[in-house]
């Protein structure tokens, strides 16, 4: 097995704000293997985009901050990159998809001089094969009439064809590694299929490698391999797709599967996770979830339990910590 | 497409002129106070009061005065003043050419300055810099204009003794209106430019941009100053519409026998000649600059388009 295409390692994103230091993203560590998708789930606020984000190298500084760790992409670490040469790979070698179609367009210039630009900025090609580029990039995400779409504003496309077009554009230069954060949030459920669909099918045609990010846990299990489920900042469960589910370890992982409503199922109440996300600004010492969490013991409010290796998951959890671990103070 | 918004919109303008034109011909009429009484002074006879009234053809009925007064007005002719006894139209001309003067001069200082100080303030937002121009912008907005007129006057002109202080025929006599004018205008279009820029930033379309590999430059010329140029097309509108409708204040302050002041000395001495074309032509500058503020939108902002034609 060759290197992974990307290693995060430790990375820590933080930002300051006047009521104090937020770490938005706190020792986040995971690799992602050539022509794999990797889901990342969580809920707002609990560190998935700024981690898309610092990948990208577009978390505005200041306010925020790398405070630590590298991100090893095809064996460098792009941390330590210029401003330029990370530009050479933002939208070339990494594209982005990003939530909102609706705002991520800008809304005064046509679907194809978006496209076209983003071709022209990394090769070194005139206007109209850049513009023919862009045509062919349409067809590609399957939009019917591309050469009249190409032509369009924003305004004139719907939600699902907005975000196709925000996809040739992540994919016009054929990048190695396709983040997409929350890709189908903001559409509705047939929509969302048909652009996971078309993800899926556009890595197998080109070997990319993607990262997932959402916190629909179905949109996960249908696309990734393996997942990663962050809280407050943190990784706390690593392992594929078709166990961690089933199978959850770290109790979060279970109570998230829990809150999710199973179809045709009628409960009287769909399960909650009590409590709320402990604030950035006063994060209890020890596991981050204790307050929440149903199998809280003594220790776990004491100190950040380590990562436990069991097979080929991670979890960050004191009950799968042996008592000779060293773990506790 | 295009052509048939800007048909439409042309229309449009028409009909507001027309009616424009149908108020003030009502509110000459009915307002107290006979022209011809309170232009001979009273001193004549009734019977030669009568007559007058008949020459001007106040005795006919009054839809067939204003039909008469609106074919007129097409041609650009609103008769002759009562008292200076020259063509209206002459008049209004004469004025216009100094308040048109004045007034572009205004206007490019106060993009110019407007326009470098928002976009310096936006760039370093929150820094001192930015805290000191928007300072000063607060308070140029916040100066009466007929304030920093004579503010200007006293200092340039009594103090310094560098620049006259009132009319329009010394070298330099223009500098202080326009400096007056300009300085007041840039404060709000500093404002102005400085959150639009700002709110541009922040969208989600400019990260996208900076996501495709765009450099810091091509992000802010290409992406973000089209869109913040929507609402700052806006306010330049209506400053030139201010400043052409005539700053009156500012003519007063000065001296200057611009737009402005004919108007005020229409309505103060009842010319209702005069008046009446003041009306009309300040009403025809201003839909002329609101269309011509609309064509800007839609060449700027596809969404606009979109809106007018249905």
């Amino acid at each position: 097995m060759g290197s992974p295409l990307l290693e995060v390692k430790n990375l820590k994103t933080y930002f300051r704000t006047e009521d104090g230091l937020v770490k938005a993203v706190d020792g986040v560590s995971f690799s992602l293997e050539k022509g794999e998708i990797l889901g990342i789930v969580g809920e707002s606020g609990s560190g998935k985009s700024i981690t898309a984000l610092t990948i990208m190298g577009l978390v505005q500084i200041p306010p925020g901050e790398i405070h630590g760790g590298e991100i090893l992409f095809k064996g460098r670490n792009i941390l330590a990159l210029r401003k330029s040469e990370m530009r050479k790979l933002r939208g070339n070698e990494i594209g982005m998809v990003f939530q909102e179609p609706m705002t991520a367009l800008n809304p005064v210039y046509t679907i194809g001089n978006q496209i076209a630009e983003a071709v022209m900025l990394h090769s070194d090609v005139d206007r109209k094969t850049a513009m023919k580029r862009a045509v062919e990039m349409l067809e590609r995400v399957q939009i019917p009439m591309a050469k009249d779409v190409f032509k369009r504003y924003p305004h004139e496309l719907s939600g699902g064809m907005r975000q196709r077009a925000m996809i040739a554009m992540a994919l016009c230069c054929n990048p190695e590694l396709l983040i997409c954060d929350e890709p189908t949030t903001a559409l509705d459920v047939t929509v969302q299929a048909q652009i996971l669909k078309l993800i899926d099918s556009l890595r197998k045609e080109t070997g990319m490698s993607v990262i997932m990010i959402t916190h629909d846990l179905a949109v996960v299990s249908e696309i990734a391999e393996r997942v990663i489920v962050m809280y407050a900042g943190k990784v706390l469960e690593e392992g594929p797709s078709s166990v961690i589910f089933d199978h959850p370890l770290h109790p979060y992982t279970e109570a998230l599967m829990k809150s999710k409503p199973v179809l045709g199922q009628k409960k009287e109440r769909l399960y909650s996770i009590r409590g709320m996300v402990p604030s950035p600004y006063n994060r209890p010492p020890g596991c981050l979830f204790e307050p929440r969490c149903d199998c809280s013991m003594k220790e776990c409010s004491q100190a950040e339990p380590a990562d436990v290796i069991i097979g080929n998951r991670r979890v960050k959890c004191i009950k799968y910590c042996d008592s000779k671990d060293g773990n506790r103070p | 497409m295009m052509i048939k918004y800007i048909i439409s919109r042309i229309m449009q303008s028409i009909i507001v002129l027309i009616g424009v034109t149908l108020v003030t011909f009502i509110l000459v009429n009915v307002v107290p106070g006979d022209a011809v009484s309170l232009m001979l002074a009273k001193r004549t006879d009734q019977a030669t009061m009568d007559r007058i009234r008949h020459e001007l053809g106040f005795d006919r009925p009054y839809t067939e005065q204003y039909l008469r007064f609106l074919g007129n007005a097409v041609r650009g002719d609103f008769g002759n003043s009562y008292f200076e006894k020259t063509p209206v139209t002459e008049m209004i001309l004469r004025g216009l050419k100094y308040t048109v003067r004045i007034a572009l001069w205004a206007l490019l200082l106060a993009l110019a300055l407007g326009l470098g100080a928002g976009i310096v303030s936006a760039y370093f937002h929150n820094s001192l810099l930015d805290r000191v121009i928007m300072f000063f912008s607060t308070l140029g907005i916040s100066a009466p204009v007929f304030w920093l007129a004579l503010l200007f006057q006293i200092f340039f002109g009594l103090k310094l003794k560098v620049l006259p202080i009132s009319g329009v025929d010394k070298p330099g006599s223009f500098i202080l209106p326009v400096l007056t004018l300009g300085i007041t205008n840039a404060a709000s279009i500093a404002r102005i430019s400085r959150t639009s820029l700002l709110e541009i930033i922040s969208q989600d379309y400019i990260r996208t941009a900076k996501a495709k590999g765009a450099g810091e430059l091509r992000v802010v010329f290409k992406h973000v100053l089209k869109n913040a140029a929507i609402p700052i097309v806006t306010f330049a509108g209506l400053v030139v519409r201010g400043l052409l409708g005539g700053s009156m204040l500012v003519e007063t302050v000065f001296s200057i026998p611009g737009f402005g002041s004919l108007m005020v000395s229409s309505i103060l001495t009842r010319d209702i000649p005069l008046m009446q074309g003041c009306v009309v032509y300040g009403a025809t500058i201003f839909v002329l600059i609101n269309l011509l503020v609309d064509l800007a939108y839609s060449a700027l902002d596809p969404r606009v388009r979109l809106v007018k034609e249905t």
